[in-house]
């Protein structure tokens, strides 16, 4: 690999997860533990007119 | 067509922005299409009549993205009930998934290497096994483009191939994760083509990427397919024999009609190859 290698798409995985789980940790009351997540409803969640892709974002 | 191949000639995997321009009675070269369930699973209004139309005119495929079918979570087994209700619905052809993970306790919105490891192999063909009888049909796995792999104890082709006989399950050849992953880890993209079983081979994904250096290429779907990928089309069709195979386009969509150009050259690729497969005469191709 690279000496310089940079692992973007695991760097975006770990952004994308992290800001699904801010998102999912807002839904919770303030005084239950603040790192809990709340499930959605379908499971998976595709937002708005956003489609999931099997892909990296550049 | 042979029994395999759920599907014939050239496939475009269908975007949600491609509504506009994608008429079901005139798809141009489209011979068939592909969605992903969770983008089309629970869509009403506009986007479901849209979608019922060009299911009506158009075989499809699935291309799943939330299985998880290398992840520790449990499978999710209501969520395969939906997808066999999906694919009913819609008179799917087959569908595939990806030979990876993407969840635990939540989904994590990214296809992650499973390690190439014995004790994984058993587990991931379990799962799939029972995928399959869930969904009562065999499904077809992809082998997925990675950026590392780690714990692994064998080859990637090593590993893929034993998971597909221990599942019994389909191959969808991912030709431009092929060229990927042959630069990202520095592998012979021919030999690793040669090393696939040609009888589970299902349908094929052809599609663009993004070069970040000269040894990192990233799995973007996000421009036009360069000239080594069509090439080692070519030589899955001289090894294999003609198969089906999709354009994917993610990002940076260009004019329909640029898209469709592509679709074109699959079939022109596909034209040439017609002859009879070489792949039980020798690996030795030129």
């Amino acid at each position: 690999m690279a000496k310089n290698m940079k692992l973007k798409p695991v760097a975006a995985a770990l952004g994308t997860t992290f800001a699904v789980t801010l998102a999912a940790s807002s839904m919770v009351n303030a005084a239950e533990n603040p790192f809990s997540a709340t499930s959605f409803e379908t499971g998976y969640m595709v937002a708005g007119d956003a489609e999931g892709k099997c892909c990296g974002d550049k | 067509m042979p029994e395999q191949y759920p599907v014939s000639g050239r496939g475009l995997g269908l975007r949600r922005s491609l509504l506009r321009s994608l008429q079901p009675d005139s798809l141009g070269p489209v011979d068939f299409m592909e969605v992903a369930p969770e983008n089309w699973i629970d869509l009403g209004g506009h986007y479901g009549r849209r979608f019922r139309q060009l299911t009506e005119a158009s075989p499809f495929v699935c291309h799943g993205l939330s299985l998880n079918i290398g992840g520790p979570a449990e499978l999710d087994e209501p969520f395969i009930r939906r997808i066999k209700q999906f694919l009913d619905d819609h008179q799917i052809k087959c569908y595939s998934e990806h030979l990876s993970y993407c969840a635990d306790d939540g989904h994590l919105y990214d296809l992650l290497p499973i390690p190439f490891t014995s004790e994984a192999i058993t587990y991931v063909a379990k799962r799939i096994r029972r995928t399959q009888n869930i969904l009562e049909r065999k499904i077809a796995i992809e082998n997925v483009s990675y950026y590392c792999a780690p714990g692994a104890q064998m080859s990637e082709t090593e590993f893929i191939n034993a998971v597909l006989e221990e599942a019994d399950c389909n191959l969808l050849l991912d030709i431009n994760n092929i060229y990927v992953n042959s630069i990202n880890h520095r592998y012979d993209a021919i030999d690793y083509l040669h090393r696939l079983p040609a009888h589970r081979v299902a349908y094929a994904h052809i599609a663009g990427h993004y070069n970040e250096a000269d040894d990192l290429i990233i799995d973007t779907h996000g421009a036009d397919v360069i000239d080594p990928v069509w090439d080692l089309l070519d030589e899955a069709y001289r090894h294999f024999g003609v198969f089906p195979t999709l354009l994917e386009r993610d990002f940076n969509l260009p004019a329909t009609s640029t898209l469709l150009e592509e679709v074109r050259r699959i079939g022109d690729a596909q034209a040439c190859f017609k002859s009879p497969p070489e792949y039980h005469e020798s690996s030795n191709h030129g």
